[in-house]
C-alpha cells in the first residue's frame, strides 16, 4: 500500500483541455453578460445606477480579460505567441472599447470619454493592444467616481495611449512597486485585489512593440490624472 | 449609421440559448428578417436559397463542420451576394486569423463576450469598410484589374487612413497580373520602413513568380520560423521547393501544412506529390484523410478514389484497391463518364493481377458506357482514360478516344501532344516488355540447344524474333539450329524458304559473327529431305 494514491495520468492532451474549457468558459461567459445586459434593461429605473449589477458585470468583463491573459502566456510558454502587427485606426480601436465598456459605465454611472484624433493610424497588434485596453478600462471604471476617460495622442515617433479616471487613484504601495520593478516586473505580487498580473501582462506586450532599431514600447503609471485619479499608459514606437 | 432593419440576417450557432440571445440583441437593433441555423448544414442548405446581407456565424458548431467550413464552402460554391458580410463569433481571434487562407476569412471577427453595442459597432464598420472595397472589389470579380489597380491608387488618395491596404490590394493584384517588378517595389518600399509579414510575404511571392526560387524559399522558411502557423507560407514555400526541384522536402512542407490545415486541395497536392515520389504509404495515408474529409466537401472528385486505388495497388493491395472503388461506385452518381472512369480503373487492377476474364469484362463495361452518351469529354478525364484503356490493352479504342476528344477540343494544341506521348510511352513499355519476352525466349532456346532439342530450340528463337525482329543475333540463332536440324534429318521446302530468309537478313551482322558464313556453307550441302 502507498500513502496517497494518485489518480492519472489521464489520456488528455492539457492543451486540448485548455482549448476545451476556454471555449466552453467563453460561451457562459457570453450567456451570462447578454442575459445580464437584458437584465438591465427591463429594470425600471434603468439607465440609473446601479451598483450590485455593476458589481456583477464588472466581474464578468474580469474573468473574461483573465481568461484571455492566461491563454496568451500558456502559449508564450509554449511559444505559439506571435505578434500580428499591423496598420490600424487608433479612433476605431477606442470606440470600439467603449462600445464594449458603455453599458457597464452606464450602470455605474459614469461617463466614458474618448479623445482620440479620427485620422490616427499606428502600427501595432490590434487584438493584443484591445486586452490592454479592456483591462485597464474595467480597471478605471471600478475605481472612478464618475469620470474615465481614453485618450490617445502621437508625436513622429511614439504614441500615448491612455486610461485615467477621477477615483483615488493607485494605492501609493501599488505605484512604488511598479516603480521599483520598472526595469523588469519578474514577480507578480499576489495581493488581495490587484495582482498586478494585467500590468505584468500589459508591460510584456509593449516590450514586444518594438521599432526598427529594436526599441521597445512602455507603459506608465502614476496620479497625475487631469481629472484626478489614476492614469494608465501604453507608449508605442512607431 | 447603417439601418438594419431592411437587412435580412442569419444567425449560425450549435447553442440554442446562444441563438435566441443573438437574436434578441439584432431584434433590439431594429431587424426585422432574421433566420438561424444550428448546425453547418442547415446553415450551407438557408444560404443557398437565400440571399443574406449579414451572416453571424459561430466559429464551434459542435459536431460536423465548423464555421470556418460553413464560410469556405459559401464561398466556393459561390452561394454569397458579392456585398454580403459574414462575421465570425469566437473565443479568440489571433489563431483562427492565421490559420485561414486570405481568401477564406471572414470579414470579422467578433469576440466573444460581447454585447448589443459592440455587435452594431462591427456590423457597421464592416459595412463600411466592406463598402470602402466595393468598387474594387466589383472591378476584381469583372477581372478588370486595370481599373482595379486605378481605383486602389485614387482611394489611397483620397482616404491615407485605409492607404496600407490599398497598398496591399494594389501590390496583390499587381503580382496576379504579372507586373513583378511594380509588385517588388511596393513591397519593398513597406519593408524599407519597418518588417511587416505581409510585405515580406509578398516580396517571396514575386521572387517565386520571376523564377528566383532559391531566394523565395529562404523568406518563405523565415516567416515560418518566426510563425509556424502561417498556412499559406507552407502552401508557398513547398511550391518553390518543387521549382527547385526538391521534391522530398515539398512533400515534408505539404505533410507539416495538412496536419495543421487538412484541406482537401491541399492533401491531394500532397498525395499527387508523395506518388511521384513514389513515396505509396504517404500518398495511401493523404488519400486516406482526404477522402475522409472530403466527404461532404465541395471539392469532393472522382479523381481522387481512382488515384487512390491506383496507389493501393501499386502498393501490392489490389484487393484494398477494388474497394476503395466500389465506395467511390455508391459515392457518385452514375453518369457514363463516371462508370467508364470506374470501370476501366478495376480493368487495370484485374489486368495487373493478371486476371483476364475479369479485365474484359471491364474493358466491355468501359465500351458500353462510352458509346452510351460522352458526346463531350474533359480533357484531363479524355486523358486518363486513354491511359486506362492503354494500360488494359486496349490500343484501338483508346484510339477512338483520342480522335474524339482531340475533335471536341480543337484548341487546345497542348492536348494532343500528350496525347501522343501517353502513346509513345504505352509503346516503349510495350516495346521494352516484348524485348524482355524475346531475351527470355532466346535464352530458353539457348538451354533447349545445349540439351539438343533442337525443335524445341528452334521454336524459341523464332518467338525471340517474333518479340524484338531488329536483335541479328537471334535471327542467327534461329538459322544455326534450323539449319543443323535439316542437315540431321534433311530438309523440307518449307525449311529451305525460311533457312534463306534468316540468312539474307543476318547478313548485316555477317563481319561480326563468325558463325554466319558457315552457316551459309551449311545451308548449300543440306539436302532434300526424303518423303
Amino acid at each position: 500500500m502507498r500513502d496517497t494514491d494518485s489518480i492519472g495520468p489521464v489520456n488528455l492532451e492539457f492543451p486540448d483541455v485548455l482549448a476545451c474549457s476556454f471555449h466552453d468558459i467563453k460561451n457562459s461567459l457570453e450567456l451570462l453578460s447578454i442575459t445580464l445586459d437584458s437584465l438591465c434593461e427591463s429594470l425600471p429605473e434603468y439607465p440609473l445606477k446601479n451598483e450590485h449589477l455593476g458589481c456583477v458585470q464588472y466581474e464578468v468583463l474580469r474573468i473574461s480579460n483573465t481568461l484571455t491573459y492566461m491563454l496568451a502566456v500558456y502559449k508564450m510558454e509554449n511559444r505559439q505567441f506571435l505578434l500580428d502587427t499591423n496598420h490600424n485606426s487608433v479612433h476605431e480601436l477606442l470606440e470600439e472599447a467603449a462600445c464594449k465598456y458603455g453599458l457597464f459605465t452606464r450602470t455605474l454611472g459614469i461617463s466614458l470619454e474618448v479623445c482620440c484624433p479620427e485620422d490616427l493610424i499606428w502600427y501595432f497588434d490590434r487584438n493584443l493592444i484591445s486586452i490592454i485596453l479592456d483591462e485597464t478600462l474595467n480597471n478605471a471604471s471600478r475605481y472612478a467616481r464618475d469620470k474615465v476617460k481614453i485618450s490617445a495622442t502621437s508625436t513622429e515617433s511614439l504614441m500615448t495611449l491612455s486610461i485615467e479616471d477621477n477615483g483615488p487613484g493607485y494605492p501609493e504601495s501599488f505605484l512604488t512597486m511598479f516603480m521599483q520593478n520598472t526595469a523588469k516586473i519578474k514577480k507578480i505580487h499576489f495581493n488581495r485585489n490587484r495582482t498586478g498580473l494585467g500590468i505584468y501582462f500589459a508591460k510584456i506586450i509593449a516590450e514586444s512593440h518594438t521599432d526598427k532599431s529594436g526599441n521597445g514600447g512602455k507603459i506608465h503609471l502614476s496620479n497625475d490624472s487631469s481629472l484626478g485619479g489614476s492614469k494608465f499608459s501604453i507608449i508605442l514606437p512607431a | 449609421m447603417t439601418d438594419l432593419s431592411r437587412k435580412k440576417i442569419l444567425i449560425v450557432d450549435d447553442i440554442p440559448m446562444m441563438r435566441t440571445s443573438i437574436k434578441a440583441m439584432m431584434d433590439a437593433l431594429g431587424v426585422n428578417d432574421i433566420d438561424m441555423a444550428g448546425n453547418a448544414v442547415e446553415a450551407l442548405q438557408k444560404i443557398s436559397t437565400k440571399p443574406y446581407d449579414i451572416i453571424l456565424c459561430d466559429y464551434y458548431l459542435g459536431e460536423g463542420k465548423s464555421g470556418q467550413q460553413v464560410l469556405e464552402e459559401s464561398k466556393t460554391l459561390n452561394l454569397l451576394k458579392a456585398n454580403a458580410i459574414f462575421i465570425m463569433i469566437t473565443a479568440e481571434k489571433a489563431r483562427h486569423q492565421i490559420m485561414s487562407v486570405v481568401e477564406y476569412r471572414p470579414d470579422a471577427y467578433l469576440i466573444k463576450p460581447f454585447n448589443k453595442d459592440t455587435l452594431r459597432f462591427n456590423i457597421e464598420k464592416t459595412v463600411d469598410r466592406k463598402s470602402n472595397f466595393e468598387e474594387i472589389h466589383d472591378a476584381i470579380d469583372k477581372k478588370d484589374f486595370k481599373a482595379a489597380i486605378a481605383l486602389c491608387d485614387r482611394k489611397a488618395r483620397e482616404n491615407p487612413q485605409n492607404s496600407v491596404e490599398y497598398f496591399k490590394i494594389k501590390a496583390g493584384l499587381l503580382l496576379e497580373t504579372g507586373q513583378y517588378a511594380k509588385a517588388k517595389s511596393i513591397y519593398e518600399a513597406f519593408l524599407a520602413q519597418r518588417e511587416v509579414s505581409w510585405a515580406r510575404f509578398g516580396l517571396g511571392k514575386v521572387l517565386h513568380q520571376t523564377g528566383q526560387y532559391a531566394e523565395a524559399r529562404a523568406i518563405f522558411e523565415g516567416i515560418l520560423q518566426q510563425n509556424s502557423n502561417h498556412i499559406e507560407a507552407y502552401d508557398w514555400l513547398a511550391n518553390s521547393q518543387l521549382a527547385l526541384g526538391e521534391t522530398t522536402g515539398a512533400q515534408e512542407t505539404l505533410r507539416s501544412v495538412s496536419k495543421l490545415a487538412p484541406g482537401v486541395l491541399r492533401l491531394r497536392s500532397l498525395a499527387e506529390l508523395a506518388l511521384r515520389n513514389q513515396d505509396l504509404d504517404t500518398c495511401c495515408q493523404a488519400y486516406k484523410e482526404l477522402l475522409h474529409i472530403g466527404k461532404e466537401s465541395a471539392h469532393k472528385s472522382l479523381t481522387d478514389y481512382i488515384n487512390y486505388s491506383d496507389a493501393l495497388n501499386q502498393r501490392g493491395k489490389p484487393a484494398d484497391a477494388l474497394n476503395i472503388l466500389k465506395t467511390a461506385r455508391s459515392t457518385f452518381k452514375a453518369s457514363a463518364e463516371n462508370q467508364l472512369r470506374i470501370a476501366l480503373a478495376r480493368g487495370i487492377i484485374y489486368a495487373q493481377s493478371g486476371k483476364s476474364t475479369e479485365t474484359s469484362k471491364c474493358v466491355k463495361e468501359a465500351r458500353k458506357q462510352y458509346e452510351m452518351s460522352l458526346d463531350h469529354l474533359d480533357p484531363p478525364i479524355a486523358l486518363e482514360i486513354i491511359d486506362g484503356c492503354l494500360a488494359v490493352g486496349e490500343k484501338d479504342y483508346a484510339r477512338t478516344v483520342s480522335e474524339a476528344v482531340s475533335a471536341q477540343n480543337p484548341d487546345d494544341p497542348s492536348l494532343s501532344a500528350r496525347i501522343e506521348s501517353m502513346f509513345e510511352q504505352a509503346a516503349a513499355a510495350e516495346a521494352a516488355r516484348l524485348r524482355e519476352k524475346a531475351v527470355e525466349n532466346n535464352h530458353k532456346g539457348v538451354e533447349f540447344f545445349e540439351k539438343g532439342r533442337l525443335e524445341e530450340a528452334y521454336a524459341c528463337f523464332e518467338l525471340a524474333i517474333t518479340g524484338q525482329p531488329d536483335n541479328l543475333t537471334y535471327v542467327i540463332n534461329a538459322a544455326q539450329v534450323l539449319i543443323i536440324d535439316m542437315q540431321k534429318k534433311g530438309g523440307t521446302e518449307e525449311q529451305f524458304k525460311r533457312g534463306r530468309e534468316l540468312l539474307e537478313l543476318s547478313l548485316p551482322e555477317a563481319p561480326n559473327d563468325p558463325r554466319h558464313p558457315r552457316l551459309v556453307s551449311m545451308y548449300k550441302t543440306v539436302k532434300v529431305k526424303k518423303k
